[in-house]
Order: C-alpha cells, then structure tokens, then sequence
C-alpha cells in the first residue's frame, strides 16, 4: 500500500463521513417541509 | 392581546450546526492537529483519532445537547436541573474550569489578529526576521492588550447582538468562509515545488503506529481539546435549540467536521512546510505558536505570493479561533441570564470579566503558557464530570428519553459508549500527570512563582484544589441564585 491509497483512505473516510452526515441532515429538514 | 415575543432562538438547524462546528473548529485545528498527526504516524493517527471520536467526543457532545436542550439553562443550572440540587457543584466546576481558558482564549485570539494586520499591512515581506517578530511581539510588556481588547470587544458585540441576529449570522459567514480558505491554502500548498514530499511524509502508511501507545494518548487528547466535549459550549449552544432539535446527528456532523478541517489544515501546512522549509522536523517540532508565528511565517516571505497567502492564512486563525471565542463568551452570559440578567446586561458584564480577567495573559506569556496547561487538562476533568453525571442520571433513559425520540441516527451504542469514558480519561489523565512529573523530577508539585513552575502537577493541582473547594462551598448559594430558564418558542 503506498502513500497515495492510503491518502485516499484517510480522505474518503474524514470528507466522506461530513458528507455523509450532512446528507442525512439534509434528507431530514426535507423531510420536515 | 399583545403578540406574544418570539424567544432568541436559533432561526434555522444549519445556523446551529455551523455554529457548533465553528465552537469546535479553533487554532487547535489548523497549528496543533497538522504536527500532531505528521509526528505521530500520519494516516494511522486520523484512524486512531477517528476511533477516539466514537469513545470520547460524539458521547460527550452528545450528553452535553441533552443537558442543554432539556434544562434549557448553562453549565451551573444544567446540573442542578439534570442531576439534583447538591451537585450544583459539578456545573460550577466545570463553569470555572472553561472560564479559566476562556480568559486566555481571547489573547490567542488577539495574536492571529495582529499577524493578519502584520500580513496586510505589508510588514510580512522577504528578509523579515520572523524570531525577532514574534519576540519583541510576545515579550514587548503591553503589546498583546490592545489585540486581546479588540478581540474581546468584537465578540461582546456579537453576542449582545443575541443568537438568531448575532451568534447565527456571524457563524454562518464564518465558518463556510473558514473551510473555503482552509480549500485555498491547501490547494496553493500542494502546487509548491517539492510539496509532494510533505504529503507523502503524512500519509506514508506506518500502520505499525498503532500499536504505540503514544499515539493512541495524542489522538485522545487531540479530539478532547478539538471538539469541544465535555466544555460546556456545545450545551450552551443547545440551550437555545427548537424542541424537536436532533441531538445524535448534530454532535456527529459538529464531529466530524472538526476533524475535516483539521485534515485540510494539513493538506496546507505541512506540504507548506516540505516545500519550503529547509528543516521541515524542526519546523514541525516548534510548537503551535513557533510553528505558526515563526516558522510558516517566515516561509510565506519566500513564497510566491506569500504575502496574500499568509493573509489568508492569519484570517482563517481569526476565524477559527473567534468563532470558538464567541460559543465561550456565550458560555459566560448564560451564566449570568441564569440568574436573571437581561442579555444586554449580561453581555457587557461577561466582556469586561473576560476583559479583565484576561489581561494576566496578555501581559505575560508565562501566565498564558501556565494557564493553557492547567484549563487544558482540566478540560479532561470536566470530561469526566459530565460521563458521571450522565451515567447517574441513567445511560439508558437519556437516549430513550431525550435522545431517540427526535434523532434520524438511531445508534444508541454511539451514546453507551460513554460507560467507558472513566477508563480512557484514567489512562489520559495519568500520562499527562506522569509527563508533568517528569519534566520536573525534584520540584513537581511546587507551584509558585508560576513563571518558574509553569508546567508542573503542583500548578495543576492547587489551582483545580482551589476550584473544587469554590465549588463545593459555594455550592447552596450558586444554586439558590441560579433559577432562570430559557423558553423557547417552537
């Protein structure tokens, strides 16, 4: 594994886990109007 | 009928969040979590962070929302609502434990203000001697007070401002603004020659790195100090929430951001540093003030562009660090509307508490260097307060009662996980204390003049042994007086 999967890795789990919380956020107020 | 007034509450669910997200995003953020992970093994730090994230900050931000949205009073009257009468106490505790940074925070503050003036103003330029900057800076007697005054007046304005007109509003330009510079940094960072080197050295996989214990304390400290739990701020913040907030979703999200931008801090500092520096350890061992104050800023006169760059970068620090400034000054007038002051009232008294209070720190930067460290782990000891107080009120009738009903994140092993707080904060707390002990061996528990026994156990312990004794004594008294609650409207 070099640096750059690991990077990716590290990424996708830090943005994709915001990502992921702000998407449910946003389905949630939807949900609400 | 007159109309009945709308209560001062957040407007909408994102100005909460951001603003949560911009109490949680401080300087730690951008000068501590880049030279922590690049020192302690990169990618496998952020895992061992993440994982500390799951035992350590979402449970406690999470008891913290409770606490506020259901007491719908500060720190101090929190406690009294949620866990009775006799363990006032505990939430003046705490109280005065973040009191304790937050009269320091706003001289912090105020440096990032002057280096941004320092940046825009054309003295950050080629030749500058950034040691001899920083020294005659920090040490010149008075020259700090004006920038901590200027910092401490323009969140008392905000605040007074109240929270939908003030605390929201300012938040919401903030932190988007706060993340898109973090984007701009990061981006000009790794278009230096050379800076690849930077992010191989962070992300260059050392799984090995997990094993060490080290790095799995400096992941615990990082999410105690960066997030925010187990402060207060989150729960003030909630105090002010509409009755359907969702308390799960939130403390996760205010979580994970936190941790965002301190991956792009890193993304722009230390391929920054590769780049350009010519000794990136040393850079990166000089701590945060000799990182950001002394070594970034002399490589933004070498940079092309370094001068716009290095603007931009004092006013992400300014943004960072006000936006937490702010939750902590919110902190204080909550205080003070618990006893039944107005808001106006209240937000001039806690400005010039902060004001005055803060002036110590900004005449001295061994005073600030003693009171960082000793607020600082004490914040480990607030941690704990509230895990105690959580599991005493019952684990398992907070998520049930006041968590699940309003959450769309239906993990209640996310909150149980606050059963294991105590034993993390024994094992953090102890090598904090064995670190201290061995930096003085002979003279640990000694503590005054503070200018010499800056770091020691003895400081920490006499200044929490005062805070307790406060606390306990004064415990009846506060409680009587602390009666108030806010109403929110929807």
């Amino acid at each position: 594994m070099g640096w750059q999967f690991n990077m990716i890795v590290i990424m996708a789990l830090v943005f994709g886990g915001t990502g992921w919380c702000v998407y449910k956020t946003m389905k949630a107020e939807e949900k609400k109007k | 009928m007159a109309e009945k007034k709308k209560a001062d509450q957040w407007a909408t669910r994102w100005g909460l969040i951001l603003s949560c997200i911009g109490m949680a995003v401080g300087t730690g953020n951008i000068w501590r979590f880049p030279r922590v992970a690049a020192s302690q093994g990169g990618g496998a730090f952020v895992i061992a962070l993440l994982i500390a994230l799951f035992l350590w900050g979402i449970p406690l931000l999470m008891a913290e929302a409770v606490w506020g949205k259901v007491s719908r009073m500060g720190i101090i009257g929190s406690f009294k609502e949620m866990v009775g009468r006799k363990w006032t106490w505990m939430g003046t505790a705490v109280a005065i434990i973040v009191l304790g940074v937050v009269f320091y925070y706003s001289v912090v503050v105020g440096w990032c203000i002057r280096y941004f003036v320092y940046a825009i103003t054309g003295v950050i330029k080629p030749g500058l001697d950034t040691d001899a900057l920083w020294a005659a800076f920090s040490t010149t007697p008075g020259a700090m007070v004006p920038w901590h005054i200027l910092a401490t007046v323009a969140a008392t304005l905000i605040i007074f401002k109240g929270v939908a007109e003030g605390l929201e509003k300012i938040n919401k330009i903030l932190i988007p603004a706060l993340f898109v510079m973090l984007v701009i940094l990061a981006v000009r960072a790794n278009m230096l020659p050379g800076s690849v080197e930077g992010l191989r050295f962070f992300f260059e996989p050392k799984w090995a790195d997990l094993l060490k214990g080290r790095v799995w304390l400096e992941a615990f400290t990082q999410v105690a100090w960066s997030t925010g739990a187990g402060w207060g701020l989150m729960l003030t913040y909630f105090v002010y929430t509409k009755k359907n907030e969702d308390i799960a979703l939130n403390s996760t999200t205010v979580c994970f951001a936190d941790t965002m931008a301190g991956l792009l801090a890193g993304l722009a500092v230390i391929p920054t540093i590769f780049a350009l520096s010519p000794d990136p350890q040393a850079a990166l061992a000089s701590g945060n003030t000799g990182l950001s104050f002394i070594h970034l800023t002399r490589l933004f006169t070498v940079m092309p562009g370094g001068v716009i760059f290095a603007a931009i970068f004092f006013l992400a620090l300014i943004f960072a660090g006000f936006s937490s400034l702010l939750s902590m000054v919110e902190m204080a007038l909550r205080l003070l509307m618990d006893a039944g002051w107005q808001r106006p009232k209240a937000a001039i008294a806690a400005g010039l508490g902060i004001l005055v209070l803060g002036l110590p720190s900004a005449l001295s930067l061994s005073f600030l260097d003693n009171q960082d460290w000793v607020w600082g782990v004490g914040l480990l000891l607030s941690g704990l307060i509230f895990s105690f107080a959580a599991i005493k009120v019952g684990v398992n009738k907070i998520w049930d009662e006041y968590i699940a009903p309003d959450s769309d994140l239906n993990a209640p092993w996310m909150f149980k996980l606050i059963y294991l707080f105590p034993l993390w904060f024994v094992i953090i707390f102890w090598w904090w204390i064995a670190q201290a002990a061995s930096w003085y061996p002979d003279t640990y528990m000694k503590w005054l003049p503070i200018s010499e026994y800056t770091f020691t156990v003895g400081t920490m312990v006499y200044q929490w042994g005062i805070v307790l004794v406060v606390a306990l004594l004064t415990n009846n008294w506060i409680a009587n007086r602390t009666t108030v609650k806010f109403e929110p409207s929807e």
